[in-house]
């Protein structure tokens, strides 16, 4: 385990060599100045289950980026459209692709500790609590203040992401009040329906893929490393997933009379679930972690992330992680095999007296690059069959369960591809400096994140390599309720971006 | 596997010594001419959730049996009583105490196939269903058209247990008749709760011990054998269960950000579950099943039990048995390992990505009475702390979480435990005796049931050994909608009780 030692920070401050501050100022000036303008946005219902409330998020999409001199078209898909706002200086530039969504996720009002979450609410910190202040108190206010009073604003997508949304619009103001012009080409995707999986993305990708056709790929979306650092993150693990169903008496027997007759299928799952992994988490199917090599250079790039790993596991409440990989960074570049899910019979106070009929398991594999999602499933398959079991991808019939002795069902999905951007290409390089030179710090480099986003069908369909720029504190509590934004992130955001938009690639 | 073909059957029936039969058809007609009074008994609502129909049904039961010459008092306990009917006939004969219990289970009205689940129908099977039954041809009806026809009374508690009760009333009813003299004396312990699990049924049994002295226990409850041969059971299985729970994060985790990084509980559970049993389901614990030996002389009671084990298993859809033994009967004389419920996290449509941040298991053990209930909850605590874990009988507290890798809760009951009467013993002969003479046929001795009945309280503080004598058809319904009794069962139940009441247990 890696503990982080303070003197890491120093040191990566000590090392800051380039200081450009010109745009700071006026970042913070229009940070607190659009405050207004964010309120508003926010204001404007963004869960895509709700298609038909859609349109004026729609709308405010193609007005505000029309403002700044982009061409804004939507393209059609089954449902929701994508938007697409292309602002080109030349045919010889090059031409950044940048991902945004504008969709939130559903919410539960009761469970939030404000009227609306969709009425932007300003909170400062007092005493450990978030309390709501007067949206008065940002007038004459300084970034120092911002920052010890921890302000932040409560409301659905503040940070997931209509944040990241409003942040290069400010960038875009600034860059028109300065007269500064783009260097290359920006063509912004704008995603609908991110919160619902974005069904239709792959196919609207590979149909208007001529439209979308660019040099690189940054994805604006996202939380920063938990120090708050300026953070590059240069790829996602991939998701897939397997059900299992194993198989016990056609309907629940009675524990006493059938309880060591009738075969359970809960210790049948167990001895399929615990013949994958030895005990400390490791998978010990052969060939799992195949092709996955990290050499001297990687190791540093992985150490050189600076998590408090104690820090993780006391929130996590737990004394040893599984032993992936040798620390936090290290075990997210292997492909994981979770279980999500698992039920059979009934628990706690439903609690019966029965064998139960059958036992479900919900796995999900994370993929790394280097894994292909079809050989892992398939060693997972193998696997079982060595077994004993007969395995096959829909349930059994009687016939087929009194003619095999062990039988289970396995359902295979696979969701989107992992990528991976080399930091040491091009474009990790130039974002990199560009990043140094905003903060005068070494940004955080994530290799990859555990997590996964459905940015394969861009990568994989267009040929460009990908980078997530994110922006937004860690603590967000995204996806959940009392969702906030830092002031001091949405601020810093309009910076990053603003520095990236001005740099030359 | 045991597989019993047809053949089988009919040689056991074809041993028969004693084919006596002889009160066969005057039974049958004092059956038929009484069910009336069966049907009326049927309509007493008696789910003990109600308690003012339960004393209305306690008040019928008392004028019954008092009608029937019986003392019949109430034996208070914490909540509902029990009732005690005595009838003393000479110091010379044994004393008898028959369990029996009247409350029946709740009814969802709404899933039976008739109006009123007390409000009893007659069925005729015809083609696989059941058809009603003209009940003005009941009394013309002949016992060879009872036994060749498929002919069900319908309604709650009709088998479970309100039809054993009827038949005891009838038997008596019948002996007072025909000046058939009682070899015993008797004591009729009626349960009232049963159903609700008996809470009070072992304390009252304490404090009402020198009332209920007896010299052995009969209970009049449960269906026959499958074959629905006259059946004799010499035991249950006890029950004993265990919670278990593992632990990942405290609370669940973004499955990306965590998966490979954070313990999955699910797999720790898994680790400590398959380690139990092998790939056969027979328990590895070091000691489980010490104590149990199968002589040759009981593995000959065990399989004379006429399963037919190849239908069981179609019947169940799987292929082969756990191997814990080499038969069905064989299978329950040893406790078992039954993990009865799993959960972490979702599954299906609600399926989440997540590291779940824990996992829970129930398990029942279920015991015999070789296997002392605490014994075996101790070797399974032993055997997972052999697997590394630390095992708390409390949620662990943050310290205890850093300060351990792993860590499970288990806690544990143990209900009830298991009784067993020898086949072999006085009680035993003299109830195979009398319905081998009752019948004409061997009847079915089961070693032990595989399942739980509240009877220890009476068999460890009386002292007394125990036998079950099932009557009802196995195929009742019984804890279910359209429950139901055989007439075929229903007559020769009375016919049991009959033979048993009129012989002298020694």
């Amino acid at each position: 385990m890696k503990k982080l030692i303070i003197t890491i920070f120093i040191m990566i401050n000590s090392t800051s060599l380039f200081s450009q501050i010109d745009y700071k100022n006026q970042s913070f000036d229009m940070g607190i100045e659009s405050i207004n303008n964010f309120r508003d946005f926010l204001m404007i219902k963004n869960d895509a289950n709700y298609k038909m409330e859609m349109e004026p998020l729609i709308k405010w999409g193609i007005d505000n980026f029309k403002k700044y001199g982009f061409k804004v078209e939507r393209l059609k898909t089954p449902e929701l459209p994508l938007l697409l706002a292309s602002r080109i200086i030349s045919d010889k530039a090059k031409t950044i692709l940048i991902y945004l969504q504008f969709d939130g996720q559903p919410v539960d009002n009761s469970k939030w500790d404000q009227e609306d979450p969709y009425k932007a609410v300003l909170k400062e910190k007092i005493n450990d609590k978030y309390e709501i202040i007067d949206w008065a108190s940002l007038k004459g206010i300084t970034m120092k203040d911002i920052i010890e009073k921890d302000l932040r604003i409560f409301a659905r997508s503040s940070s997931d992401a209509k944040g990241p949304v409003m942040m290069i619009l400010n960038a875009l103001e600034i860059m028109k009040r300065n007269d500064i012009n783009l260097k290359y080409n920006v063509k912004v995707i704008m995603d609908f329906e991110e919160e619902i999986s974005s069904p239709n993305l792959a196919a609207a990708v590979k149909k208007y893929s001529s439209k979308l056709k660019s040099d690189a790929l940054f994805i604006f979306d996202g939380p920063k490393h938990p120090s708050n650092l300026p953070t590059l993150t240069f790829g996602a693990r991939g998701i897939s997933d397997i059900t299992l169903i194993t198989y016990g008496p056609i309907v629940p027997q009675h524990s006493g009379h059938f309880g060591n007759y009738a075969p359970n299928p809960v210790f049948r799952m167990s001895e399929i679930l615990s013949s994958m992994k030895d005990k400390d988490g490791r998978v010990s199917i052969e060939g799992f972690y195949d092709g996955i090599t990290l050499d001297d250079k990687t190791q540093a790039i992985l150490a050189g992330v600076p998590d408090d790993e104690k820090k993780m596991m006391e929130d996590m409440q737990f004394n040893t992680f599984d032993n992936v990989g040798t620390n936090y960074q290290e075990s997210i570049q292997y492909p994981s095999l979770n279980v999500r899910g698992i039920e059979s019979g009934w628990v706690r106070e439903e609690v019966r007296t029965i064998v139960p009929s059958e036992c479900i398991a919900e796995i999900d594999v994370r993929l790394v690059l280097e894994s292909d999602p079809e050989r892992l499933h398939d060693l997972i398959k193998e696997h079982i069959e060595e077994l004993g079991y007969v395995v096959m991808n829909r349930r059994p019939t009687k016939e087929e369960r009194l003619k095999f002795n062990k039988i289970v069902t396995f359902i295979s999905t696979f969701d989107y591809d992992a990528f991976r951007t080399d930091i040491d290409s091009d474009i990790g390089k130039w974002l990199v400096k560009s990043l140094k030179n905003t903060f005068n710090k070494e940004p955080v480099k994530k290799r990859t994140s555990g997590g996964s986003v459905p940015i394969s069908p861009f990568v994989n369909t267009l040929g460009i390599p990908a980078v997530t720029v994110p922006t937004v504190n860690q603590d967000n509590n995204q996806h959940s309720p009392n969702e906030n934004i830092k002031i001091e992130n949405y601020i810093t955001g309009i910076e990053t971006y603003l520095g990236i938009l001005t740099d030359s690639f | 596997m045991k597989i019993f073909k047809p053949t089988a059957l009919l040689l056991i029936t074809s041993i028969s010594l004693f084919g006596q039969r002889e009160y066969k058809n005057e039974i049958f007609q004092q059956g038929l001419n009484n069910i009336d009074e069966f049907i009326e008994f049927l309509s007493y609502p008696n789910d003990a959730n109600f308690e003012s129909d339960i004393y209305k049904l306690i008040e019928w039961t008392e004028n019954k049996f008092k009608s029937l010459d019986f003392q019949v008092d109430k034996l208070d306990t914490e909540t509902i009583p029990l009732l005690l009917a005595s009838k003393h006939i000479s110091d010379d004969y044994k004393t008898i105490l028959i369990y029996m219990h009247l409350d029946g289970q709740p009814v969802d009205s709404s899933k039976w196939n008739q109006e009123n689940p007390f409000k009893p129908v007659y069925k005729l099977k015809k083609d696989g269903e059941f058809i009603d039954y003209d009940s003005s041809k009941i009394e013309e009806l002949d016992y060879n058209t009872i036994e060749d026809k498929d002919i069900r009374i319908f309604a709650r508690a009709s088998s479970d247990a309100k039809g054993p009760v009827m038949m005891l009333i009838q038997a008596i009813k019948f002996m007072n008749l025909n000046n058939i003299d009682r070899k015993l004396n008797l004591k009729l312990v009626m349960d009232f709760e049963e159903e609700k699990g008996s809470p009070s049924l072992p304390d009252a049994v304490k404090k009402h011990s020198s009332i209920l002295k007896s010299d052995a226990l009969l209970i009049f409850d449960g269906p026959r054998h499958e074959s629905d041969l006259p059946t004799l059971n010499f035991g249950n299985r006890g029950i004993s269960s265990i919670t278990l729970k593992t632990y990942g994060p405290i609370v669940s985790q973004h499955s990306g950000h965590f998966g490979n990084y954070a313990p999955n509980p699910v797999f720790r559970m898994s680790n400590i579950l398959s380690s139990m049993k092998d790939e056969n389901g027979i328990v590895k614990i070091n000691g489980y099943y010490d104590g149990i030996t199968i002589s040759d002389q009981v593995k000959k009671y065990l399989d004379n039990v006429p399963d037919d084990e190849e239908s069981m298993l179609d019947k169940m859809q799987f292929k082969k048995p756990e191997s814990v033994g080499e038969s069905y009967q064989e299978a329950i004389q040893f406790p078992s390992l039954n993990v009865r419920g799993i959960r972490a996290g979702w599954v299906e449509d609600e399926v989440r990505t997540i590291v779940p941040a824990e996992c829970i298991a129930e398990i029942d053990v279920r015991l015999v009475i070789e296997s002392d209930g605490y014994r075996l909850h101790n070797l399974i605590k032993q055997h997972i702390e052999s697997l590394g874990y630390i095992v708390l009988d409390h949620e662990p507290s943050k310290e205890e979480r850093m300060k351990f890798d792993k860590i499970v809760k288990f806690n544990s009951t143990v209900s009830y435990p298991a009784f067993r009467t020898d086949i072999d013993s006085d009680l035993g002969n003299w109830l195979f005796r009398t319905l081998t003479k009752t019948f004409g046929v061997t009847p079915v001795r089961k070693r032990t049931s595989g399942g739980s009945v509240p009877i220890s309280p009476f068999v460890n503080v009386l002292n007394i050994p125990a036998v079950g004598v099932p009557t009802v058809n196995k195929d009742n319904n019984q804890h279910s909608p359209n429950e139901n009794i055989k007439l075929i069962n229903y007559i020769e139940g009375i016919e049991s009780f009959v033979g048993i009441l009129s012989s002298e247990f020694k």
